[in-house]
């Protein structure tokens, strides 16, 4: 009988007290544990129904393996969802370790080796990124299992006993439940080379002396275990079809025909470090240094096979670094499958091996030989450092989510599920904004539904899956393509019924103004709820992909049965086991015990030479990384350190790059910045910088520096030009001049009227009574016309607003051909200013958007431009046009009081000021030009957006370049369908205005002689970042 | 002939069938006891029919909301036929079929009538709830009384509708028809609110209100206040309009927007806009900084315009000096002194514009005042050695220097 395996239940002991207590503080913030939350929850509550509505406007969760989803939903019953998540945590965490043990002593035939093996695995830089950054449970739960199946396997082929099959195949079925890619490409790298494993064991069997296995006798083992092999081949292959049938029918049904989203795991690393430190450096930790010895270990006869696999998992784990995973993978695979998993599964294969070189340096004949050639103290010393870097890793990588989180810090959702049950604001779709990950948590709490979602192989909306967006929820993140999503849900949310949108991120705000929304509270959460008017609510029958009853049932049954029965099949081998209540042999693999011995000392230079290697290459990193990052060691350095400080408003950073002789003091330069507001002040990230250094001299330099800003609205190009110090040794910026201008008094006091509406008078559940309703704003379509400039259809227009009450505009075009079929329609978005007090007019253009990309033969642009416009793609000439026009009361973002102040027409465009007569501080300005041709008719509508702000009382200058529009083509200008509120826009126009002077419009512009027009009219539109 | 064969011998067969089906049934003989047809909405009916016990007798009933059918109690000889209730409360005519083996053997109406014993209730509309003033814009009142059991009263029902505008109440007296009744109440020349309430068997509705809004607007006359005729470019200038108010005297709403088109001396179109309170629009600018004359006009778009106003403002800024160093490299313009030769308010523009000997422009920089002074340093590093050529422009007041950069 042998004595329990102290360093095993040492590694659980360790396990579970140092994971099992970290998940707490870990796993609510990595990238995946929330999804599989949401999976749980829809599981808690509909068990055998395999469609959700919550998210993507309806998916269907038999896109991804169930059981993980099923366990926590099943103990959520117990206490909630979020302790069947730490509880199947803690469960994955065993598994994980005792996994690890049975792989470490099937592969080395030692229990104190495995003891090893599972020791290293608790703090295997691998595993904690895969459990506490990354969340993948399904992975490692799969994973574990696996691990546990292939001594099982082994057993199977070594002895060709059915027991050894019925557990192996029992086990492998809850693999494939729990994920999955993991058994199949388990099958490849791990169960291949297993194989061969077996076969060379049995050769060794048969002819006693490794070094008498050749070729001939491999293919003589081979042949004898060659029965087997294909029945355990067919019967996981059977496994892996069956047990989740439904998925694979649905991916048949439903195949991924997105566009790839970049991944980090694709890149080079070399390029993009950060990827590398996250998708190499960190998984393979400590185990980088001894590359040698492991690649001396696994091309020994023996493990030849798992060599092989080693190799190819290390080389495929290398991304977009070299050519050859892509080459090696195809481009299809290379682009859907995410790279780092190889990388998790060479490492996890390296663990044995790795315990094995701990147990011969800490016990064995490395030691023996350290001590003897290189001194005790030496081997000491060499152990220290081994143990020390191992724990650096294990404490760098726990703290990566500590500094570098990847997630928004935690947000309470409770006020945000009151607010969804509150006044029926379910029976619409939300959008949540810059709420990461975690917007799967709010999906699991609440039956709202959302047009986003945060698993994207299920996404359905073409506007989604046409982009390489993962969420539109984090859409800024994502360039060009992100935002360009998310200014098509914004644009036209009556289509999704989409009228709530909890915003996280202020970055956001201006798209939404712009696009036509308004806020409408800020919760106690500090999230800001924002509203679009005119939506309807969602139908009460929701349209869904059926799946049939049979499927239904095998997904809600199989998963789950398959646990039991490995459980059941199981359970008696470990009773034995654990309790050693009955004798058993020891497995087979047991006898393949090596002795260790006589290890060669070459390697030990090896190895030395090979980590002496990696320290250089490390040194040399940090050196560069240094000089890049040291921020005044050169011109250069810093400038882009200044406007990396501004960037993130590091406003006392930003001032330490000032010339320390400019007499500037910290807190006069703060007054300066928090005086300045604007879209690039306030809602810009920096997306690129070019630094032109000019006439560097000694002790002086002069910098060009040309920003490119991302900016919710458009891509912002703005120049800089700056001075450049060298003093003691470190360069600085000279301080920019200010504008000087003050308004003449201290005090100002402003008039108007401000408006209040309520929902209902009365508290009730009931449906709101028809005279709490309020009476819809007349408004009236003053031109409407389709034209078509530079191939691209507008209909431009004008409008007022001719009612008493201020109005929300929302405006709906709909194109025609001759034949009155329907062409395309689009809403309003930019071109026109939402919202309209009494009687005031504005311009307006609505183009027709096409979802971008939508075949995927076009490029999709490498950078970022969120003006980016994918023109409609007409299959034919639109002729007609129907314009569609609701007005509703407004109340907020009324803000007139912005002036024309100055204007003159000069060679590089016309120069103007705004000037702000108001008490609220103009955050994004924006000017809407009308062109008028000499008959005095609008021909065509511009839009430019001020990317500083008007402060109270203040002026803001201006410079706009009147466009070309001398080709323009005028297509119709017939009236006939402009429907307001539905009902005919001339019938209001005869009623309300009947005498209507049509001289006025023409009175208030310009005379400007352009390319194609005579006159032109300013109108501003003035969003308020912060309104007081 | 044969077509013609099998056409006899089928025609022959049919009306066999036929005839023999009529023949082997029953020929039921109901009689109906019941003689009154005539109901008020509520109150209980049965139908009684005399008829063989052993037919199987059904009645299928139909009125307005749906069709039904009743199964009989027996009782000897007599067929009782209670309708449910939902069939009684509802007013018009309910029709009745009696059944047998699918054969309808007899049929009838029952007329119910609404029940105008107890209380009606009121159900009314009234919309849209802002009418424009002048008489010719309406809301329209729609009531529709109904009994306990809501049935549409009687045809040509009295209902009695009120409104109140001020001091004025007004009763109107119509009648039902198609179910309802309706009014329509026209704007008055006043804006205010009209409150409206109806009333049919002593049963009144509740209370609602139309709001009736001012009509178009009348021209109006705009005037301006600021503290100064001079252009210093830091004062304001505030237009504002007379009490605005449309053909019936009435102040427009509160919020409506008027423009203010201001004309400067070089033809452009500058542009501020007010919001109405209590019927004035106010509106901001800023002064010139150089002389300039005004001519402003204010609009409600499309309904009503102001006179025109014409404005001037003197040149606050009369000269300045400009100091070049030496080495030409440093311009200091200043001092701004302004009309009562004070140090002009900080923020006046300065522009200087550096052409080359070519007169093409190098570079425009633009400064603002600060203690009346403005500096331009043109430093070594931005221009080399040579000829330049400056224009320097400040409130209005252009200068123009050859200078040699060393």
């Amino acid at each position: 009988m042998k004595k329990t395996n102290t360093l095993l239940v040492l590694a659980l002991i360790v396990g579970i007290a140092f994971h099992g207590s970290a998940i707490f503080f870990t796993l609510e913030y990595t990238y995946d544990a929330l999804i599989h939350l949401f999976f749980a929850d829809h599981y808690a509550n509909s068990w055998f129904e395999p469609w959700d509505f919550r998210w993507y406007t309806g998916f269907t969760v038999q896109a991804y393996p169930p059981l993980v989803h099923q366990a926590i939903g099943l103990l959520s019953h117990i206490g909630g969802l979020k302790f069947g998540l730490f509880t199947v945590g803690l469960l994955a965490i065993i598994l994980f370790i005792t996994g690890a043990y049975r792989f470490g002593v099937l592969i080395t035939g030692d229990r104190k080796i495995g003891g090893y093996t599972a020791l290293l695995a608790v703090f295997s830089s691998t595993f904690i990124e895969t459990l506490h950054i990354f969340g993948q449970l399904p992975s490692i739960a799969a994973l574990s299992i696996l691990m546990h199946a292939l001594p099982e396997i082994y057993l199977w082929l070594k002895t060709g006993k059915y027991k050894y099959l019925l557990t192996s195949l029992s086990l492998t079925a809850v693999a494939v439940t729990s994920h999955h890619v993991t058994p199949i490409f388990g099958m490849v790298f791990f169960i291949f080379p297993l194989i061969g494993m077996v076969i060379m064991d049995d050769s060794m069997d048969r002819v006693k002396d490794v070094k008498k296995i050749t070729l001939k006798v491999f293919l003589i083992s081979f042949k004898k275990l060659f029965w087997r092999i294909v029945t355990f081949g067919f019967s996981s292959l059977f496994l892996i079809i069956t047990c989740i049938l439904p998925y694979w029918i649905n991916s048949k049904n439903n195949p991924i025909t997105q566009v790839p989203i970049p991944h980090g795991s694709r890149d080079n690393f070399l390029e993009v470090t950060s990827s590398g430190l996250v998708f190499f450096v960190i998984p393979w930790g400590i185990l980088l240094f001894i590359l040698p010895y492991f690649m001396y270990r696994f091309y020994s006869k023996r493990y030849l096979f798992f060599g092989l696999s080693f190799s190819m998992l290390t080389l495929l784990g290398t991304g977009g670094t070299t050519p050859l995973p892509l080459k090696l993978l195809g481009e299809t695979a290379f682009n859907i499958l995410t790279l780092d998993r190889f990388t998790l599964w060479a490492t996890i294969m390296a663990l044995p091996i790795f315990g094995e070189f701990m147990y011969r340096i800490v016990e064995g004949d490395i030691k023996t030989l350290m001590q003897k050639k290189l001194g005790s103290v030496y081997h000491r010393i060499m152990g220290g450092v081994i143990i020390g870097g191992m724990l650096f890793m294990v404490i760098f990588t726990m703290s990566l989510g500590y500094f570098r989180p990847s997630q928004p810090q935690k947000i309470k959702m409770l006020p945000i599920v009151n607010f969804l049950n509150q006044d029926q604001h379910d029976k619409w779709r939300y959008l949540p904004l810059g709420f990461g990950d975690q917007m799967a948590w709010l999906s699991a709490q609440t039956k709202a539904m959302t047009v986003d979602g945060n698993y994207h192989s299920a996404r359905r909306l073409p506007e989604l899956t046409t982009r390489a967006i993962e969420r539109i929820e984090n859409s800024k993140f994502r360039g060009v393509e992100g935002i360009g999503s998310l200014q098509q849900f914004l644009t036209v949310p009556e289509k999704y019924n989409l009228k709530y949108i909890f915003s996280n991120d202020k970055f956001y705000d201006p798209i939404l103004y712009f696009c036509g929304w308004h806020r409408l509270q800020q919760l106690e959460n500090g999230i800001m709820v924002w509203e679009k008017l005119n939506v309807p609510p969602l139908p009460s029958i929701i349209s869904k992909d059926d799946v049939s009853t049979t499927l239904k049932l095998m997904w809600g049954i199989i998963p789950l049965s398959t646990v039991l029965i490995a459980f059941i099949i199981n359970i008696q081998l470990i009773w034995y086991r654990v309790l050693k209540s009955k004798k058993i042999s020891p497995p087979d693999y047991m006898t393949y015990k090596k002795d260790y011995k006589n290890f060669p000392f070459g390697l030990v230079i090896i190895n030395h030479i090979w980590a002496a290697i990696l320290l250089l290459c490390l040194a040399y990193g940090m050196y560069l990384f240094y000089i890049k990052n040291t921020t005044q060691i050169s011109p250069d350095n810093v400038v882009k350190a200044y406007y990396d400080a501004l960037d993130f408003k590091e406003f006392q950073r930003a001032h330490s790059y000032l010339d320390p002789e400019s007499d500037v003091t910290l807190a006069q330069y703060m007054l300066e910045v928090s005086v300045t507001d604007g879209i690039l002040s306030s809602y810009a990230k920096l997306d690129s910088i070019g630094i032109e250094i000019i006439d560097k001299k000694k002790k002086s330099a002069k910098a060009k520096i040309s920003t490119q800003w991302i900016t919710p609205l458009e891509k912002v190009y703005k120049n800089y030009y700056h001075e450049l110090l060298k003093r003691n040794g470190q360069w600085y910026i000279k301080p920019s001049k200010l504008d000087n201008d003050i308004p003449p008094d201290q005090l100002f006091v402003a008039n108007g009227s401000t408006f209040y509406t309520h929902g209902r008078r009365r508290i009730t559940t009931q449906q709101t009574h028809h005279e709490d309703i309020l009476k819809q704003p007349l408004l009236e379509i003053l031109s409407a016309k389709l034209v078509q400039l530079n191939g691209q259809y507008s209909i431009i227009g004008e409008l007022q607003n001719v009612d008493d009450v201020p109005s929300d505009v929302v405006l709906k075009a709909t194109l025609y051909n001759d034949d009155n079929t329907e062409l395309a329609n689009f809403n309003a978005k930019y071109h026109i200013k939402h919202k309209l007090m009494p009687k005031e007019t504005t311009p307006f253009k609505i183009n027709f958007e096409g979802i971008a990309w939508s075949s995927t033969k076009d490029t999709i642009p490498p950078t970022f431009n969120p003006d980016e416009f994918t023109p409609i793609s007409l299959e034919e000439q639109p002729t007609k046009f129907n314009l569609q026009c609701a007005g509703n009361v407004a109340i907020t973002d009324l803000y007139k009081s912005v002036s024309l102040q100055e204007l003159e027409y000069t060679d590089h465009g016309i120069e103007g000021s705004l000037f702000n007569s108001g008490i609220q501080e103009v955050t994004i300005p924006q000017l809407l030009i009308s062109y008028y041709s000499s008959d005095e008719e609008l021909i065509w509508v511009d839009h430019q957006f001020l990317i500083d702000g008007v402060r109270v009382q203040r002026k803001q200058f201006f410079n706009y370049h009147p466009r070309d529009i001398s080709n323009i083509k005028l297509i119709n200008s017939n009236m006939e369908n402009c429907f307001i509120n539905g009902t005919l826009n001339s019938e209001i126009a005869e009623k309300i205005n009947p005498n209507r002077n049509k001289e006025h419009i023409i009175k208030q512009s310009q005379p400007f002689k352009g390319n194609g027009y005579d006159f032109i009219k300013f109108d501003i539109n003035s969003y308020i970042g912060n309104p007081k | 002939m044969r077509l013609k064969h099998i056409f006899y011998i089928l025609l022959f067969t049919t009306s066999l069938y036929t005839l023999g089906y009529k023949s082997s049934g029953d020929s039921p003989t109901s009689v109906l006891k019941t003689t009154k047809t005539d109901y008020i909405a509520g109150d209980p009916i049965t139908l009684e029919f005399e008829a063989n016990t052993s037919l199987d007798l059904k009645l299928i009933l139909k009125n307005s909301n749906g069709t039904s059918i009743v199964e009989p109690s027996k009782n000897g000889n007599k067929h009782l036929f209670v309708i449910p209730k939902n069939f009684t409360k509802k007013s018009g005519p309910c029709y009745w079929r009696l059944l047998f083996k699918g054969q309808i053997t007899s049929q009838g109406i029952l007329n119910i009538t609404p029940n105008m014993d107890n209380p009606v209730h009121i159900e009314s509309y009234f919309g849209p709830r802002s009418i424009i003033a002048g008489n010719k814009d309406y809301s329209m009142l729609v009531v529709v009384p109904t009994d306990l059991y809501d049935n549409p009263v009687p045809k040509s029902t009295k209902v009695s509708v009120k409104h109140q505008f001020e001091n004025n109440i007004q009763i109107d007296s119509i009648s039902t028809g198609n179910l309802y009744a309706s009014k329509m109440i026209f704007s008055t020349e006043k804006t205010g609110r009209i409150l409206v309430s109806s009333s049919c068997e002593n049963i009144n509705s509740k209370e609602f209100t139309s709001k009736v809004f001012p009509s178009t607007a009348m021209s109006f006359e705009i005037d301006y206040k600021r503290e100064h005729k001079f252009a210093d470019g830091n004062q304001v200038v505030e237009f504002s309009t007379s009490i605005i108010k449309d053909k019936f005297d009435n102040v427009l709403s509160n919020g409506t927007m008027v423009y203010f088109i201001i004309e400067n001396n070089d033809g452009y179109q500058l542009k501020t806009m007010g919001t109405t309170l209590n019927g004035i629009a106010s509106a901001k600018m800023l002064h010139p900084t150089q002389k300039e004359s005004w001519k402003i006009k204010a609009y409600i778009t499309g309904a009503s315009e102001s006179n025109t106003l014409e404005l001037n403002f003197d040149a606050a800024i009369k000269n300045y000096k400009v100091h070049i160093s030496e080495n030409n490299r440093e311009i200091v313009i200043g001092p701004l002194e302004s009309f009562m030769d004070q140090v002009v308010p900080d923020g006046i523009p300065i522009k200087m514009g550096i052409y080359d000997l070519n007169k093409k422009l190098v570079d425009t920089k633009i400064i603002t005042s600060r203690k009346g002074m403005g500096k331009f340093t043109l430093s070594n590093d931005f221009f080399s050695h040579g000829n330049y050529f400056l224009e320097i422009k400040s409130a209005g007041i252009t200068k123009k220097f050859n200078i040699e950069l060393k």
